[in-house]
């Protein structure tokens, strides 16, 4: 009984802690000029809206799988839509001629990073915490990832 | 003939069939590996194919009996040949109401993307008249009602164009801006016909588009449109044995949220007939809203479609009409929408009548 009374308890505290923080990271490659984006630029990026870097590169977008802490946070503070929405979304482009295809989706964050390691002119979000030298991490209006107030950032 | 065009689409069906193993969204679900093959940056074309149909039963009091209708059968096509250069086809497979099959290319167009701002599109496509002409067109599934709204049927707009189309964006301080400027063809002899090949009278449709998005509502889209071509004679016709000058003012306002569509497009349509010297002026409008709770969307739609009295161009197809549409969409998956849609139609020289229809509209 006093072992049951010990794990209820248990299970009341750790439902109050609050949920480990995600903070997201946007990466380019390291040849991209570009260092940091507003929250519009980026969300005109994201949804391809705006399609070539300044430099006249293509924005090579690249995704997450549906169901990642990742995507679902920048579903959220980014897309402002599900996911089902989004792949709606990306169909009404197709069809109207404004991109061939769905953007590229990778498995994980070091798969992501891995490759925009490897493509100039690529663009993807990670766990921040497996950001490294690889890649650069951008400033989404004046901030990085962990500072006060930082764009993209929600639970794990 | 009709059984050749049979033969045609099943050809296309059992090709489309094949290729359903790499639906679009499958790239959603792309893996490392296949990026890796290769330069990822720069990866082989890939043939990706989509298509869309829908499948009604009607009561319709203008009509002779309750029915079911097989809708348009639209095959999409697309492939990106390189960061620059894309292509785009739309092949279409429908039935008349004299239970005829017909076969059309509804687009088939390669686009040179040199930055956001200089774009060039060749080929045959959506004349860029506004909002619904080049976002819902042939899909009924991307659409939320069951059918179009009166102005964007029946080629009262010249809805296909074969040419050259300039488009491009740019981002300023407080709003988005589009521009889109097309040399086409232009419209046929008759409002159903098509100047894919031959221009018959070598003058060309010269079309402008401006939209706008501004920051301060972030969904509200709207933007005009001017269209001028020569309409060339129909010696068949003796009513129309000379050329007609069209004029086509358009205006429309959007707004989308998560939860709220709004539509609304309007547009004037003057000719100005060489035969009998008049001038006659076409207005069309269509209002409509619609708001989405989780998987399902009711939705009302107001229509206005008023022709110039006598326009021989339009001869075929004269009924001025007010049309009011209500119904309820229902999503059970994301690739079909179930529609429910009672329409009440108020003609002027004929009785009010009023339809039900029960659609199901979907992408494959």
């Amino acid at each position: 009984m006093e072992r049951a009374m010990f794990f209820f308890m248990c299970m009341l505290i750790l439902a109050g802690l609050p949920a480990e923080a995600l903070d997201i990271a946007v990466i380019v490659n390291k040849q991209n000029p570009v260092s940091k984006l507003t929250s519009m630029e980026l969300s005109k990026i994201l949804k391809l809206e705006k399609q070539y870097w300044e430099g006249g590169m293509k924005v090579y977008l690249v995704l997450q799988e549906s169901g990642s802490s990742e995507k679902q946070i920048v579903l959220k503070r980014v897309y402002r839509m599900d996911d089902e929405g989004l792949k709606k979304y990306w169909l009404g482009k197709m069809f109207r001629g404004e991109i061939s295809s769905f953007p590229k989706t990778l498995g994980s964050s070091e798969a992501v990073k891995r490759f925009i390691s490897q493509v100039p002119n690529a663009i993807g979000f990670i766990d921040n915490s497996t950001a490294d030298a690889s890649v650069k991490v951008l400033l989404v209006d004046g901030r990085t990832p962990g500072d006060q107030g930082y764009s993209l950032t929600g639970d794990k | 003939m009709q059984e050749a065009e049979v033969s045609r689409f099943l050809i296309v069906l059992v090709a489309a069939c094949l290729f359903l193993p790499l639906p679009a969204w499958s790239q959603e679900e792309d893996h490392e590996e296949r990026g890796e093959q290769g330069d990822p940056a720069h990866p082989a074309p890939q043939l990706i194919i989509k298509g869309f149909t829908d499948i009604s039963f009607s009561e319709n009091q203008d009509e002779n009996e309750n029915t079911f209708t097989l809708g348009q059968f639209d095959l999409f096509i697309t492939s990106a040949l390189s960061d620059k250069f894309s292509f785009l086809s739309e092949v279409v497979y429908r039935f008349g109401r004299d239970n005829k099959a017909s076969f059309e290319i509804e687009r088939v167009q390669v686009k040179y993307s040199h930055s956001d701002q200089i774009n060039l599109v060749l080929g045959r496509m959506h004349t860029p008249l506004g909002y619904w002409n080049e976002t819902y067109h042939h899909g009924a599934w991307f659409q939320t009602t069951a059918f179009r709204p009166e102005v964007e049927d029946s080629n009262v707009l010249p809805q296909h164009e074969i040419g050259l189309q300039f488009l491009g964006s740019q981002r300023f301080p407080s709003l988005d801006f589009e521009y889109n400027i097309s040399i086409a063809n232009g419209r046929a002899r008759t409002i159903s016909e098509n100047q894919t090949v031959q221009d018959f009278n070598g003058l060309k449709a010269v079309n402008i588009l401006l939209k706008a998005s501004p920051d301060a509502l972030p969904g509200l889209k709207f933007g005009f449109n001017t269209y001028i071509d020569k309409i060339p004679a129909d010696p068949a016709v003796p009513a129309r044995n000379g050329e007609i000058d069209e004029l086509i003012l358009g205006a429309h306002l959007v707004y989308l949220s998560a939860n709220i569509e709004f539509l609304s497009e309007f547009a004037h349509i003057s000719h100005d007939d060489e035969v009998s010297g008049k001038d006659f002026e076409t207005t069309g409008y269509y209002i409509q809203g619609a708001y989405q709770y989780q998987k399902w969307k009711p939705y009302y739609r107001f229509d206005y479609l008023n022709f110039g009295d006598g326009d021989p161009y339009y001869a075929s197809i004269l009924l001025d009409q007010k049309k009011h549409t209500a119904g309820v969409r229902f999503d059970p998956i994301l690739w079909l929408g179930l529609k429910i849609e009672y329409s009440f139609t108020r003609p002027r020289i004929k009785d009010s009548f009023s339809s039900i229809t029960l659609q199901t509209a979907f992408t494959f």
